[in-house]
């Protein structure tokens, strides 16, 4: 092959080039010395151009390029820790926020053809659910009268007290149609999935447990299969355990069992409880398939128009309803590393720009020598390169750090199956930020300070071009920095007025925890026995204010509401619903919810006595507009008349950004229905509430000794969980704007002291003609606040187009906010005034003669 | 193609002397630049059509002396029967001309 020894003789030449450049000096020398022509400088481009023939010359050059740049990176650390950092935090944060993105919003989710997967929700909006719940009746409507799905399945989260084989335990588990496993396409670790028999109500006897569970619990037996487990009182068959960390569409399902609906569940369609995800046939568009179910609504709507009033069923790709809630949130994340990773361009830019400039001399000389422009950029850029590597080995660091905080920013749904970490996406991502750092930083100097190396450098020229560039620069970063800065501001605004929202109720003091009812106390009066005497042992606990039991911790259950019926007005209309509370007397003094007019609920309110219900002031203005409603009556469709016996303040249960819904109050006393009867306890205390909890539980394991107690948490903690992540969103981009304004005033600085050093010369000739300092300090200080404002005016117009894009992050702010604006521009141009004005204000102190007879920089 | 012909028929040779060679051979018409001569030699020796040797000269200095290998041959009369056919439709071209 002569090809191939063409290139080992290439390899052979490349390895031995110290040597043969020596051979070939001398060979050189000697021709020209026989020649007796001898001209300086003429044999060195002679080896030059003869070692081309190697065809190495490029590699060579690397390396060459890559020691010198090298040796000037450590002979300039402050250059180099400056740059490098600045870019090394750029491209950290930007790989964090990557992999984040990645992680949620790009990677296949972990089912098989993912793509085709859909979730069906009923869209009421109207009445507070956007992403709604059905009923079993529509969904055998939906199920049986499609023809564009593969298949769809319904589930709906539950919770159940494991009892008998191990210490008692409250799980959360999934009751889910048999069908939905195989179109996800998932198989048991061992033992099987449930059969479309177990669909049959009192077939349903079975349960499938997750891997953790098996292990933890279980202990990993592979025995338990076939063998019964006693959960909230019912025997149910272990058939199978799940693959390690499987989930489906929650994170912490420790099991499943068959959703078996009995005939007469199927043949309600007012009771909204059930969850769907589908698979479409293969070829059919989410379009279509929405269509084909548009058509069912209208039926459902025809045959039974009370229920299904104005029905709205929304199909949306399985990954949409993971993910939709944090979407705009990442998105705004991405622009605000987006931003920063320009600025830190820009910094770096200018800063690679002076420094080549003072090479200014070394330059021209490597071009006098016949360096081409080519080679010469290539060589500033190969530095840059090696800057950007620098920072991008950090960059590395920083995101790995970054994770820890991001991964609290990961949905619940995918959670378990997704992990932040340095794949090989990742790292592309990585490599090619640094690449595009290099570039991005490194291509205008290096061009510019080429080209101005080949004419000879005039110095009154290079110092033009860096001005106008510098002028740019200025541009950007105040622009990038103020959107950054009214997007922080923005968010700030949002999340402090969210905190200053009054929940409705006075949390300090008050301990929570969930005691699920027990199978031994389920029915109607065990029920009530539990909790009269439960709360009579806490109550009578040294340090206890009160004690309640209730259906649920405000902002812990955004969700069960009932439709009603007001006495003399005819059947419930569409969107008469409120939600439906059961509490015990003790409940709003408790929690400390004032009682506006009438009473609350009492001790005689009892199985005999008038039923009566207490409701909120949303109650009462939305349903009894102008009107008393204290003494009317009102009922569901399952119960008995109840008089509106007080009416109390409203409580924001479905989450402190949403306005408050109805509620109603009942005591569990006078509700027969087993549907959200109370099993959260809440107890007020002197001091701190944490230290009761030995106290109360100890209480508690004195009444039924069985009873398990989970979730145990001061309400605080509760409330405080409604904007933990809008605060970690918050502190994120607070902090990226925060870096962002640094790293513009350095630039800024950056520029004008270079600027300032660059004039000195002419800055003496004006001081000796007899120009107050003043006046050179304002020019000065002008001539970068100038583009700064301009830079400021294009930002504060992105920053109201994009805010209005970022809309749904922010609450009770207006997205065109005057003030944030206003602010944020303020704090920009007092900034940039400070940076330019610190280096310029040595002109206060030059000495004219001495400016004189510096040389020329 | 000169310096493989001048190579083919001197033997060993080192680059002055081939300079030399191919400007006397054609009355000083052709100048050989070094600049030209040195890439050149560098080129061949990288496809293997010559190879060098470390040698003294008359005047006892030592100098690179380059030797035709057989790929060189080969190529050499690839480029030579070119040179002709080129040379003979030229000589055809300038004839008709006439």
């Amino acid at each position: 092959m002569p090809l191939w020894d063409e290139w080992a003789r290439r390899w052979n030449a490349f390895r031995r080039r110290e040597q043969l450049t020596a051979e070939l000096e001398e060979e050189i020398a000697l021709h020209i010395e026989q020649r007796g022509a001898a001209r300086t400088g003429r044999a060195a481009v002679l080896v030059e151009s003869s070692r081309e023939a190697w065809g190495f010359t490029a590699l060579d050059h690397l390396l060459r390029d890559l020691r010198f740049g090298l040796r000037g990176l450590v002979r300039q650390p402050g250059f180099t820790l400056l740059a490098s950092g600045t870019l090394a935090i750029a491209i950290g944060a930007g790989t964090a926020i990557f992999s984040l993105i990645d992680a949620v919003l790009l990677r296949p989710l972990p089912f098989r053809d993912p793509a085709a997967l859909v979730y069906l929700y009923e869209d009421h909006a109207r009445t507070g659910f956007p992403r709604g719940d059905f009923s079993p009746g529509n969904f055998r409507a939906w199920r049986e009268g499609n023809t564009t799905l593969e298949g769809i399945g319904a589930y709906y989260q539950m919770t159940a007290n494991f009892t008998g084989d191990a210490e008692p335990e409250r799980l959360d588990g999934q009751i889910i149609s048999p069908g939905l496993f195989p179109l996800l396409g998932v198989q048991p670790a061992i033992g099987r999935l449930f059969t479309p028999d177990e669909e049959t109500p009192g077939r349903d006897g079975v349960v499938i447990l997750s891997h953790g569970l098996w292990q933890r619990r279980f202990g990993g037996d592979a025995s338990l299969i076939g063998r019964k487990v006693l959960m909230s009182g019912r025997p149910r068959t272990v058939v199978g355990v799940m693959p390690r960390r499987w989930q489906f569409v929650d994170g912490n399902t420790e099991f499943w069992v068959p959703l078996a609906l009995e005939e007469r569940s199927y043949s309600r369609f007012s009771n909204r409880y059930l969850h769907a995800v589908g698979r479409l046939k293969p070829g059919v568009t989410l379009e279509a398939a929405n269509q084909d179910l548009r058509a069912i609504a209208q039926r459902l709507e025809r045959e039974h128009p009370r229920e299904n009033e104005d029905l709205q069923p929304v199909l949306t790709s399985l990954r949409d309803q993971l993910t939709h809630q944090v979407r705009p949130s990442y998105l705004a994340l991405l622009g605000g590393v987006a931003c920063l990773f320009l600025i830190a361009c820009a910094n770096t830019s200018h800063l690679v720009l002076t420094r080549t400039m003072r090479r200014g001399g070394e330059l021209a000389v490597r071009a006098s020598l016949g360096a081409g422009a080519g080679r010469l950029i290539r060589q500033l850029l190969t530095e840059n390169l090696m800057l950007a590597s620098i920072a991008g080995a950090a960059g590395l660091l920083i995101a790995q750090a970054g994770f820890v905080l991001l991964r609290k920013l990961i949905p619940g749904g995918l959670s378990h199956s997704t992990e932040l970490a340095l794949d090989y996406r990742v790292f592309g991502f990585l490599a090619t930020s640094t690449l595009a750092a290099a570039l991005l930083s490194g291509w205008w100097p290096a061009w510019r300070s080429a080209r101005s190396g080949l004419r000879a450098r005039l110095a009154a020229h290079s110092a033009r071009t860096t001005r106008s560039a510098s002028v740019v620069l200025i541009g950007l970063e105040t622009a990038m920095a103020l959107v950054l800065l009214t997007g922080a501001g923005l968010l700030i605004q949002s999340f402090f007025h969210l905190r200053s929202v009054d929940p409705g109720v006075r949390p300090a003091g008050v301990l929570t925890m969930l005691t699920a009812l027990n199978p031994d106390s389920i029915t109607f009066e065990r029920r009530n026995q539990f909790y009269d005497a439960v709360l009579e042992r806490v109550q009578a606990l040294p340090g206890v204010e009160s004690a309640a039991y209730m259906s649920a911790i405000p902002l812990m259950w955004k969700g069960g509401t009932s439709g009603f019926e007001i006495e003399g007005r005819g059947p419930a209309r569409p969107g008469q619903e409120a939600l439906h509370r059961q509490v015990t007397p003790a409940y709003f003094q408790t929690l400390g919810i004032p009682i506006l007019r009438g009473r609350g609920l009492a001790d005689s309110d009892s199985a005999g006595a008038e039923p009566v219900v207490v409701v909120n002031q949303t109650l009462a203005r939305h349903f009894f507009p102008g009107e008393e409603a204290l003494g009317q009556r009102i009922r569901t469709s399952e119960g008995h008349w109840m008089r509106i016996a007080g009416i109390v303040a409203d409580v924001r249960e479905m989450g402190l950004a949403v306005p408050p819904k109805a509620i109603f109050y009942v005591s569990p006393r006078q509700v027969k229905a087993m549907f959200s009867a109370p099993s959260w306890l809440a107890v007020r205390v002197h001091g701190d509430p944490a230290a009761m909890t030995s106290a109360v539980r100890r209480q508690i394991l004195a009444v039924a000794p069985q009873q398990t107690i989970s979730n145990i948490r001061p309400l605080p903690d509760v409330i405080g969980a409604e904007w933990e992540t809008r605060e970690l969103y918050t502190r994120l981009l607070t902090a990226f704007a925060a870096v962002a304004l640094l790293l513009a005033c350095l630039g800024i600085y950056g520029v004008t002291a270079y600027s300032v050093a660059q004039r000195t010369k002419e800055f003496g000739i004006r001081l000796a003609l007899g120009s107050p300092p003043a006046h050179i300090v304002k020019s000065v200080c002008l001539s970068v606040l100038r583009p700064a404002t301009v830079g400021a005016a294009t930002g504060a117009a992105g920053a109201v187009a994009l805010s209005r894009l970022a809309q749904s992050l922010l609450f009770g702010v207006p997205p065109s906010n005057h003030g944030v604006l206003g602010g944020a521009a303020l704090l920009m141009l007092a900034a940039a005034l400070a940076a330019c004005y610190w280096p310029s204000r040595q002109v206060f102190t030059l000495d004219p003669i001495a400016a004189l007879r510096r040389d020329g920089d | 193609m000169l310096v493989l012909k001048t190579l083919a028929r001197l033997g060993p040779m080192h680059g002055y002397g081939i300079a030399q060679h191919i400007e006397e051979t054609s009355g000083d018409v052709l100048r050989v630049e070094e600049g030209t001569l040195y890439p050149a030699l560098q080129r061949m020796l990288i496809k293997g059509w010559v190879l060098g040797e470390w040698r003294q000269t008359e005047n006892n200095r030592r100098a690179r002396y380059y030797r035709l290998t057989p790929a060189g041959r080969k190529q050499l009369a690839r480029e030579l029967s070119g040179f002709s056919r080129v040379m003979a439709a030229i000589g055809r071209v300038i004839e008709s001309e006439a």
